[in-house]
């Protein structure tokens, strides 16, 4: 046991049938390796001496080795930058929490997480709004109209009227988009829109082997939306958001 | 019908940073590294709570399009 600082990837299973990563390199070219408990381990590599950034190719090194694990067994991916102190506190943590882990593997083994972004592909989306709801625009023009400046109050009540539409057509998109993919996913966690001009932001658990299922039903999904709108899809990566926990000690 | 892209592996990963830094298990005895510099993605992502600053972001949009549209005298 080493009491140098490790820095965490994910939780795998402990077995023979774990992946080899003896010659693989994590963050800052560090190795990769297993540091097991029973029943449970954690894929670790020596922390950086030195300051950690969130910067771009520190960010990939992480993400990068937990697809890799993916592709290979269920993981467990830890969010970016976690640190322990010693061997000694990771091994202590596998212990502790040894049965909450085999069961939160249990929930991913087999999928992947793929997220599913729809956006407006509008150049501007109040625009795009003022051009389908007549209401919008009788309040633009009668509070902007004639180089008129809208008072605060009026503002909020545009904007409120706006916020309505939005979640409204939202919500819709989304039920059709569900109806589509639902059946295609081992879970689906619906998540907040980045921008206005996000209609839905989904993290999407696919089994493995049917990743090609999900994307003719993405396809399908979008084919009953029009051209104003732009579905796009990533390559299917380590459960992050159905590995959500956090633990207090 | 609507585009379908698959993001690639260079843009991959500007789609899922969020995932990647909001996601994931933590541990809070264990130390986390500083994540001062990315906050924008965290900023941008609470746009969509409303509120009275949203309301007016909003309005402010809507009001550009009249200045866009044609004038009417």
């Amino acid at each position: 046991m080493s009491d140098a600082p490790l820095y965490l990837y994910g939780i795998i299973d402990a077995s023979p049938d774990a992946p080899d990563v003896s010659e693989w390199t994590g963050i800052k070219g560090a190795s990769v390796r297993m540091l097991e408990g029973e029943q449970v381990a954690a894929v670790v590599s020596d922390a950086p001496t030195g300051k950690l950034r969130p910067r771009r190719r520190n960010l990939k090194a992480h993400h990068d080795t937990l697809r890799s694990l993916t592709d290979r067994t269920a993981v467990l991916p830890m969010a970016f930058g976690v640190l322990a102190d010693s061997e000694q506190d990771v091994t202590h943590f596998l212990d502790t929490h040894r049965d909450v882990l085999i069961e939160q593997l249990a929930r991913v083994r087999g999928q992947a997480e793929v997220t599913l972004r729809v956006r407006w592909n509008v150049d501007d989306i109040f625009d795009y709004f003022v051009s389908r709801y007549e209401r919008l625009q009788d309040m633009r023009d009668a509070f902007f109209g004639n180089g008129a400046s809208a008072s605060r109050q009026e503002m909020i009540q545009l904007g409120e009227q706006f916020e309505s539409l939005l979640q409204a057509e939202r919500e819709a998109h989304l039920d059709t988009v569900l109806d589509h993919i639902e059946s295609v996913c081992g879970a689906i966690e619906i998540q907040d829109p980045k921008n206005e001009s996000e209609v839905m932001n989904l993290a999407c658990l696919v089994p493995k082997s049917g990743q090609d299922a999900f994307e003719e039903a993405v396809h399908e999904a979008a084919g009953s939306f029009g051209e104003e709108f732009l579905f796009k899809y990533t390559d299917p990566m380590a459960p992050y958001s159905f590995a959500d926990v956090a633990f207090d000690n | 019908m609507a585009e379908v892209q698959k993001s690639t592996d260079s843009s991959g990963l500007a789609e899922v940073v969020d995932r990647i830094l909001d996601k994931g298990i933590v541990i809070d005895a264990f130390a986390r590294v500083s994540l001062v510099g990315i906050e924008l993605v965290s900023v941008e992502a609470r746009i969509v709570i409303a509120s009275v600053e949203t309301y007016l972001k909003y309005a402010e949009g809507i009001g550009l399009t009249a200045t866009a549209a044609a004038p009417q005298a």
